[in-house]
């Protein structure tokens, strides 16, 4: 028996076998989708509390672990940055809208450190196909299994999140991204409509709300 | 193929997942055409970016060197530690929110508001501790007194500042079992929001019943959506099961199969109760909410 079925067997041993051996790969996804070291920490507890849970609906043949365990990761943190985006705040600390952030001139296509600050505004599930293809190295076909989405998907998500880091390093005269918090005003005729519709727009646009 | 067709399939054109003939009429496209080799040149410049830059990020990234100690903890504090369910998210929400009261720091922001009238409900824990009293007394400066069924009071909801956007509202009949599990203050541009959710507790499965229930006032949350008309109270209500994110259950997720939307206006208060209850349950919470009695402290 292999570390995995010892531990669905209940083999607690196993099971810390188990996290030696991928605590790195959910700590780095988690860390990616993240930012943060804190954030990340706490989605590698969380993320093994769930796999402990749960690991005995995980079934060999359906596939690789890592595509099952890179999934529950996945999903465990798009769900965290939808939390954030409607993070518990005290009322009166927040202002009605983010102050748009000036493009720097220094953001090249190749500057890591401005594509790192880009990523952050990507939404979750656009980060997600970005972290498992361009550091994971999957394929567009790994990528569709591990988020249970079809290929077109895939395409089309990577396609929206290169367009919105290119938009966001070089951004072209009339619309950057950073400028997202204006964009129901400038591209809507709709001034002042419904937060349902600004969410939509935000996510055409590949950007957390 | 056109540049618009070319452009859409630029990026799977660089990461070599185009079908044989697509690649074919790509690159005949290329050839004729200038600026799109510049588009392609630009997304294969950033593509290598990302990489380098994902890598960086987590070239010095490992996990502190307790959190096995800590997951060791966590499974230690669970009933059963190998059933399939979702009971040990719950106290160790429960417990952030203490840590956060005691500690300060980033968690607090999150998760201060989750779980803090799930504490007071349940045993009095926040008010009776007095280091964490005065903490909250300092989070929380707009007291609100409810009633639930069973004849059980609940005491929170901060604003946390001078001002209070609302009265909040909150229902006086729940369907048995049901259990206020979270609340909080969302905001978000042109609107402000108090959410609650009631499910049992703890939360064990997925499908539970639940209820989420967010009211909000501000010009972002003008308007009904389309779908079955009923009334609440006397007052036009909409039925609907078209969700957006903002719907969805924020504490343990995913959000169960089959939740509907009834919305409508108290005042100025938007009304959302999202549900999987059947409807005319939905609709019985909707017609028992009552204001929250506010006060000056528990």
């Amino acid at each position: 028996m292999d570390v995995i079925e010892r531990s669905q067997a209940g083999d607690e041993r196993a099971f810390a076998e188990l996290f030696e051996q991928y605590k790195n790969l959910v700590y780095k996804t988690a860390y990616l989708m993240l930012d943060e070291p804190q954030e990340a920490e706490d989605a590698l507890q969380e993320v093994f509390l769930r796999v402990h849970r749960s690991l005995s609906s995980y079934q060999p043949a359906k596939g690789a672990f890592t595509t099952w365990l890179h999934r529950v990761t996945v999903n465990h943190c798009i769900n965290r940055t939808r939390k954030r985006r409607l993070r518990l705040l005290p009322i009166t600390q927040v202002h009605p809208g983010r102050m748009p952030s000036q493009p720097s001139p220094e953001r090249r296509l190749d500057d890591e450190d401005a594509i790192a600050r880009a990523m952050r505004g990507l939404s979750g599930k656009l980060r997600a196909v970005v972290v498992l293809r361009y550091y994971w190295d999957m394929s567009y076909g790994e990528i569709a299994e591990t988020l249970g989405i079809p290929l077109g998907t895939v395409k089309s998500r990577l396609n929206a999140a290169l367009r919105a880091l290119r938009a966001e390093l070089e951004p072209p005269a009339s619309v950057r991204l950073s400028d997202r918090d204006r964009a129901t005003t400038f591209d809507s005729p709709n001034v002042g409509g419904t937060s349902q519709c600004a969410t939509g727009r935000h996510e055409d646009a590949g950007l957390r709300s | 193929m056109s540049c618009q067709e070319t452009t859409v399939m630029m990026v799977a054109y660089l990461d070599q997942e185009l079908s044989p003939p697509e690649r074919k009429r790509m690159a005949a496209h290329l050839v004729g055409c200038e600026a799109c080799r510049r588009e392609l040149a630009a997304l294969s410049t950033l593509q290598g970016g990302v990489r380098r830059s994902l890598q960086q990020q987590v070239a010095q990234a490992v996990p502190a060197p307790d959190a096995w100690g800590r997951l060791q903890d966590a499974l230690a504090g669970a009933d059963q530690p190998m059933r399939p369910t979702q009971t040990a998210a719950w106290p160790q929400s429960i417990a952030r929110s203490i840590g956060a009261l005691f500690l300060g720091g980033s968690l607090m922001r999150r998760f201060v508001l989750v779980g803090l009238l799930t504490l007071a409900l349940v045993g009095g824990v926040v008010i009776a501790v007095p280091p964490v009293r005065a903490q909250v007394q300092e989070m929380i400066d707009a007291w609100f007194h409810f009633q639930l069924p069973g004849g059980r009071s609940g005491v929170g909801i901060g604003f946390g500042g001078a001002r209070q956007a609302f009265t909040p509202y909150m229902p006086a009949w729940l369907p048995e079992g049901l259990d206020v599990g979270m609340s909080g203050g969302t905001t978000a541009p042109g609107a402000e929001y108090v959410e609650f959710e009631f499910h049992p507790m703890p939360r064990r499965n997925d499908d539970d019943r639940f209820i989420r229930l967010i009211e909000g006032v501000g010009e972002a949350v003008a308007g009904l959506p389309k779908g079955r008309e009923v009334t609440i109270n006397g007052q036009r209500a909409v039925f609907t099961s078209e969700l957006s994110e903002r719907h969805e259950i924020q504490v343990d997720p995913p959000t169960p199969a089959g939740a509907r939307l009834l919305a409508w206006y108290v005042g100025e208060i938007k009304m959302e109760l999202v549900s999987n209850l059947p409807e005319e349950e939905m609709i019985a919470v909707a017609e028992s909410l009552v204001p929250m009695e506010e006060g000056k402290g528990e």
